[in-house]
């Protein structure tokens, strides 16, 4: 290839070009994300049956889905939770399941498996992440206005919208019929709340009574009666009784449990002094309706975010009097983290350019090597598209990971060919570059052999590491054949004069002189080093992504349950004051709260700058102690980390057991040894048992009145329930006429009809307060209880803790969420690291024909992984996925050096110089390429390591990794190795049948 | 300075500026408000609802069946709270079988009068005898008397206001309605202080006594009463009639529902807690009490005691055991607490 490429030479260039300029119409072709589609879709089956209790609903419900859906493929684990009137199964897939495919599976199967009739059965099929792409308000205005345009408008606008998962609303409060029967007043009319909603339910409904012909014609007999205002509806009669005499009605606002408030771009103004600043908040803050867009499963976000911006900005021209705007986007996390890492890997080429400069001494042959990187990056983007991968940050983290290699083979290439030209040889740049091939090719594929079992892995690691495989196998096969076919051409066209520099040549000899003088001493300095960093590698915390500066504050926020809307709302408005008192408004970027059905809710806090966040945490956590409402404030790193990890700090534990009883003792067992080492239970299904109004029907005066149950049981629902009924034509108004539950809330009293008389329900039932979990779970269909602890005050592993505790038969522990994913990932890399240290021996052993010399070209591993543990540990990060890819990386890059050194050894070797001689000329002949490309490796990484902005914590634990990691290998290979290398001699003299590096050698020399 | 050192130097500073800062963790303690338990005057409620009804009433009732016509002052049918005066016109029944019968008994009455008058001039000439005479005189008389009759019986079909008052509706007739005979289409409420009448579940009745103080309201209407008198007889439906006389407030119209709340007997010595910090126990119903402190900025575990309940009132339960006086119960945040959880006291309400 080598000699056709010089006798080509235009061909040559002609097929990089067009090489790149097919990678160049591919790059254009990439979809583009924040991340590889990792998918691990959920599938939540919620069936509704009002009137069916818990038990009712497990027995008949949740248990026959349960063991129908058991058979699903492809489903990991099967949780439920019961409830009064509804249960819901949630079934986790495994990684990258196809949703579709899994919805068709799951429908098939739960057809007809309830053994009672349901209200309503759905199935959703939700993505890995949690969090919205794309967040809409709709501020201004009425609260009816609002909800009009946000629910009759946006929200079917953006449903429509290529891309667009779940949408979710909230704070909307429509304007609507509300009519509230009064307890006393229904007595005294001798009627029932029941019968008010049966009358209501035929209210403004329109209804077919026949056809009618007219003439030639048939047509249909409609009858309607459509209520106008709410003074036709008080006049609707109700068993002869007019609404009004008996019920509350009025047009009004209804306010769900939900809300949202915000406020966006407070403090901007400079005339705002700083001591008006609170009040600054609290005038710019104001209610809407939130709506949040999700993307499904798939979908590319920033498109989805794009599509919505655009239909947003277009709708907000016709909004009226509302506003509607976008409040948060995440999406733009995407585009701001995938321009960083691309700026990065610039600003990495850039240096890497100007190294060689220095090194090289000369332009031309600096840009014949820096034209290959461009050319190799580019060539790999046509790979990514028939690979499909799309750009993310974990592929564009591999390219930028592999930028600092890619020259590497052009470099020894080169110093080859000069040095073949040095000594005068003829046809210097062939044979300068077939005595580099073997080294050269050996390296590359050492690359190629770190990254490919990451193909290999399942589950996250798979999704996340094959990318980024992808992206370095590629762009290094694709730098391999440029280095062997441009760089030679280039070097031929007179571009390889150099006036080289080896700037602390003279200072390394030095060193190396003393190092081997005491061989001793260095060893043992060497080991102290690297057992002192490799057990470094101890202290480094764990998690699954690093956390990193981040301009968001979040705080979780979990109200009291079981309040009223109207209470709810009004605590959540205390909640957005203290807030807004507590934030100094010149650091608030954006603000928003929203409350969510279920109690739970959010403060989102954006800052203008990252370094205030610290100090905005404690002031809310200070400003959000308050009763009745737990707030969790935390720090939130990138939406897309939390997205696949969940929250990092929350460890869930499911514990599960034959009966209840076991499972609660479990609980209380894990409890305990899980507070016993310092972390806090966050949450519990035992502490969500309260108190429950119970009843029991005095059965003999019902037999006597020949009532049953049925009856009254439905009486009381009407009564006790927020129900939609009928139809009302108000103009602004929504359609649905609400029921509110009976006034004043007094069980005891609530109209019950006995005969033809009306009674209190105390007459046929005894009241009591009793203790009842409202809510029974399953774990894989046995009776389960969740644990949620807070990792606050703890570093211990949760898993190790777990693991002590003893089981009985048929109890069982399973650690979902983060912490799952946390495991399940260092594992896989465990088993990845195992396969890239054999695979990385057998090949270099195949290259070499040797057995030994394999470890001693791997030795510098070891010293690299101290020294990027230390490095890691210094700039106080954390040992994560992204870090453990760094540490990968290294096993390929640091192997090339001692294999660049080790080579040239053994060629003088085996052309008869003495091993002192040999190793000492060898590392003064490769201490230039070793550090060129370390040089260019290291300044490739340190735009990534300290530039900030989005995503930058992902990009910064694989820089320090590698940064650390080269460092150390690389003052190993000059010092360490040869070293070593001597020490080895003897045994190898032994052991040598043939002298395989001589041979090449031979082969290659002239 | 030799170039390697600088490297070295310059990379250690770079590793350096990639430190990560990282929040300061502190203790995660739950926000609660608490009350400390000590015994105080209690007094528990019932809650019945009643009807307020006028202390004399007259049942305006249609005496003949038939369908119901209305004056035209109550043309939409009668409402509740309209005032009436005494004799005043308020509707009529028109039944056909009546009419039929009146006009009947006036053509018979016609006949038999035109009878006796020709044969009152044929006694007079001499054509007829007395006997004869006597017989058409009677028949005559006869005849007027079912006149009389039937039109006595016709003004039964209007339906006047037995009594000035007011109207009190419980099952409204519409216009144009078929009733029965004895049919009550209201009540004329007159005169006197108006009764609230309530029914108690047969199981709370013996706590209920004459005298026993009631609130009345009806939205926002208040009034106080006093129940005077609890039906011994248990009805078919499962309750004992009440009755509440008012002693503070203007009574609402008669016909109005009412929620009435009685104070039972209030007791100086009675434990009680906010229904909002029960907890579901063991076995029943039960409280977190704060227990020994943690030593960080007034951090406290909590404790989980099972308790007896007893009456409740205005959103407050009565603690019959398990809590003992000087506890601190924690009343507000309840929701995030287990079993051992640290919690803070949170200074203002939320």
């Amino acid at each position: 290839m080598i000699e056709a490429a010089l006798r080509r030479p235009v061909s040559t260039i002609v097929a990089t070009i067009a090489f790149s300029a097919v990678g160049l119409f591919s790059l254009f072709k990439l979809p583009l994300s924040l991340l590889p589609a990792i998918e691990r879709p959920r599938l939540v089956i919620n069936a509704k049956a009002a009137s069916s209790s818990r038990d009712e609903l497990l027995h008949d419900v949740t248990v026959p889905l349960e063991r129908r859906l058991a058979l699903v493929p492809g489903i990991a684990s099967i949780e439920s939770e019961t409830s009064d009137g509804e249960a819901t199964i949630t079934l986790e897939s495994t990684w990258q399941s196809d949703p579709d495919r899994l919805r068709v599976d799951v429908a098939r199967r739960i057809e007809g498996a309830s053994a009672i009739p349901l209200d309503e059965l759905t199935v959703d099929v939700l993505g890995s992440d949690a969090q919205p792409v794309i967040e809409v308000a709709v501020t201004g205005g009425s609260g009816a206005s609002r909800s009009t345009i946000a629910q009759r408008v946006v929200v079917p606008e953006l449903a429509r919208i290529d891309g667009a998962g779940r949408i979710e609303v909230s704070g909307a409060s429509p304007l609507r019929l509300v009519v509230q029967p009064r307890a006393a007043d229904l007595a005294a009319r001798g009627l029932t709340a029941a019968d008010v909603e049966e009358r209501l339910r035929t209210v403004g409904r329109p209804i077919a009574a026949g056809r009618v012909r007219e003439g030639a014609s048939v047509r249909p007999l409609v009858v309607l009666q459509p209520v106008r205002s709410a003074d036709e509806l008080r006049r609707v009669l109700v068993r002869d009784v007019p609404l009004g005499e008996v019920a509350d009605v009025s047009l009004r606002e209804v306010v769900d449990e939900t809300a949202f408030r915000s406020v966006v771009g407070a403090g901007a103004s400079p005339a705002q002094a700083a001591g008006a600043a609170a009040s600054t908040l609290n005038k710019a803050s104001e209610s809407g309706v939130l709506i949040r867009v999700h993307r499904a499963p798939g979908a590319n976000a920033v498109a989805l975010a794009r599509a919505v911006r655009a239909r947003v900005s277009e709708l907000a021209s016709r909004a009226g009097d509302t506003r509607v705007r976008i409040v948060d986007d995440r999406s733009r996390e995407v585009s701001r983290a995938l321009g960083e890492l691309a700026l990065s890997a610039l600003l990495g080429i850039l240096l890497g350019t100007l190294v060689l400069r220095f090194m090289l001494g000369r332009w031309r042959p600096t840009l014949a090597l820096s034209v290959v990187i461009p050319a190799a990056l580019l060539s790999s983007f046509a790979v990514f598209l028939v690979a499909n991968v799309s750009l993310d940050v974990i592929s564009l983290a591999g390219l930028a990971l592999a930028t600092g290699l890619l020259v590497d083979n052009s470099i020894v290439v080169l110093e080859s060919i000069e040095s073949a030209r040095a000594r005068g040889e003829r046809d210097a740049v062939l044979r300068g570059t077939k005595q580099i091939v073997v080294a050269v090719v050996a390296s590359s594929v050492t690359l190629v052999v770190v990254f490919a079992p990451l193909l290999y892995l399942r589950g996250l690691a798979r999704a996340l590491f094959g990318e980024q495989a992808i992206a370095v196998i590629a762009s290094v096969a694709a730098s391999l054949v440029f280095s062997l076919a441009l760089t030679p051409v280039l070097a031929a066209r007179g571009a390889a004069e150099t006036k080289p520099r080896s700037p602390g040549l003279a200072a390394y000899r030095e060193w190396l002189e003393r190092a081997l003088a005491n061989p001793r001493r260095t060893a043992l300095i060497a080991a102290i080093v690297l057992i002192v960093t490799i057990a470094s590698g101890a202290l480094l915390p764990r998690e699954l992504f690093a956390r990193g500066a981040s301009r968001r504050v979040v705080a979780e926020l979990r109200f009291a349950r079981d309040l009223d809307p109207l209470a709810a709302r009004a605590q959540g408005e205390a909640i957005w004051r203290r807030a807004l008192a507590a934030l100094d408004a010149n650091d608030v970027e954006a603000m928003s709260m929203q409350r969510r059905a279920g109690g739970e809710g959010e403060l989102d806090v954006e800052l203008k700058s990252a370094t205030k966040t610290t100090e905005a945490v404690h002031k809310l956590r200070e400003a959000l102690r308050v009763a009745g409402v737990n707030a969790r404030v935390r720090i939130r790193t990138s939406a897309f980390v939390e997205g696949i990890g969940g929250d990092s700090d929350q460890i869930e534990v499911i514990a599960s057991a034959t009966t209840d009883r076991d499972a609660a003792s479990l609980a209380s067992r894990i409890t305990s040894a899980m507070q016993h080492v310092g972390f806090a239970l966050h949450d519990d299904d035992e502490n969500r048992a309260r108190t429950a109004v119970t009843l029991r029907w005095n059965e003999q005066l019902l037999a006597a009145n020949a009532i049953s149950r049925a009856t009254i049981e439905r009486e009381l629902r009407a009564a006790t329930s927020d129900s939609d009924v009928g139809q009302s034509d108000v103009t602004g108004s929504e359609p649905s006429i609400r029921l509110l539950p009976v006034a004043p809330r007094n069980v005891s009293t609530l109209p019950v009809r006995i005969g033809d008389r009306i009674v209190p329900l105390s007459a046929v039932a005894g009241v009591t307060i009793a203790a009842r979990a409202p809510r029974v779970r399953h774990d894989q269909s046995r009776p389960a209880q969740r644990l949620v602890f807070d990792r606050t005050n703890a570093d211990r592993n949760p898993a190790s803790i777990i693991d002590r505790i003893a089981l009985s038969r048929g109890e069982r522990v399973r650690v979902a969420g983060h912490a799952r994913e946390l495991g399940d990932a260092f594992a896989q890399m465990r088993l990845a690291f195992v396969l890239v240290l054999v695979l990385l021996y057998l090949t270099i052993a195949a290259f070499y024909e040797s057995l030994l010399l394999p470890l001693l070209v791997m030795a510098a591993i070891p010293f690299a992984a101290g020294g990027a543990f230390a490095a890691l540990l210094i700039t106080g990060q954390s040992l994560n996925v992204m870090s453990l890819i760094g540490l990968i990386f290294l096993g390929g890059i640091v192997v090339n050096h001692t294999i660049v050194l080790i080579d040239r050894a053994e060629q003088l070797r085996a052309a008869g110089a003495d091993e002192e001689d040999a190793i000492r000329a060898a590392a003064a002949e490769r201490y230039r390429p070793v550090i060129m490309t370390t040089a260019t490796a290291i300044l490739g990484m340190i735009p990534l390591a300290i530039l900030g902005g989005d995503g930058a914590e992902l990009r910064r634990a694989i820089a320090i990794a590698v940064t650390g990691g080269l460092v150390a290998a690389t003052i190993c290979t000059l010092i360490v190795i040869p070293l070593l290398h001597r020490a080895l001699e003897p045994l190898r003299r032994r052991g040598r049948r043939a002298e395989v590096a001589g041979e090449l050698a031979m082969a290659v020399a002239p | 300075m030799k170039p390697s050192s600088l490297f070295l130097i310059l990379c250690a500073v770079l590793l350096a500026a990639c430190h990560n800062d990282d929040v300061d963790r502190e203790p995660n303690a739950t926000p609660v408000r608490t009350e400390v338990a000590k015994r105080s005057e209690f007094a528990p409620t019932i809650a019945l609802i009643g009807v307020v009804r006028a202390s004399e009433t007259v049942p305006v009732v249609a005496l003949k069946a038939g369908s119901i016509v209305y004056a035209q002052r109550f043309a939409g049918g009668l409402r509740t709270g309209e005032s009436v005066r005494a004799g005043e016109v308020i509707a009529e029944i028109r039944n056909d079988q009546s009419e039929f019968a009146t006009r009947q008994s006036r053509l018979e009455m016609d006949a038999a009068s035109a009878d006796f008058d020709r044969s009152k001039r044929s006694y007079d000439l001499g054509v007829v005898s007395s006997a004869e005479y006597s017989t058409f005189k009677v028949r005559a008389q006869l005849a007027r008397e079912r006149f009389a009759a039937s039109q006595r019986d016709a003004t039964r079909q209007t339906i006047v206001a037995p009594r000035a008052g007011r109207v009190v509706v419980m099952q409204p007739v519409a216009n144009g309605v078929e009733v029965a005979a004895g049919a009550k289409l209201a009540d004329v409420a007159s005169g006197g202080v108006p009764i609230v009448e309530s029914a108690v579940a047969a199981a709370d009745r013996d706590q209920l006594r004459p005298g026993l103080v009631v609130r009345l309201t009806h939205g926002a209407w208040k009034g106080e009463g006093k129940i005077a008198e609890v039906a011994s007889v248990i009805d078919t439906a499962g309750t004992a009639r009440v009755v509440i006389t008012m002693t503070k407030g203007d009574a609402p119209p008669p016909g109005t529902g009412v929620d009435a709340e009685v104070e039972l007997e209030r007791r100086p010595d009675v434990l009680s807690v906010p229904e909002d910090a029960l907890v579901a126990g063991s076995e029943g119903p039960a409280l977190f009490i704060v227990g020994a402190a943690e030593g960080w900025r007034n951090t406290f575990a909590v404790k989980r005691v099972d308790v007896e309940t007893g009456g409740r009132a205005g959103g407050r339960v009565e603690v019959r055991g398990g809590l003992r006086d000087g506890d601190r119960v924690v009343v507000t945040g309840v929701d995030a607490l287990s079993e051992g959880t640290s919690i803070v006291e949170s200074e203002s309400k939320s």
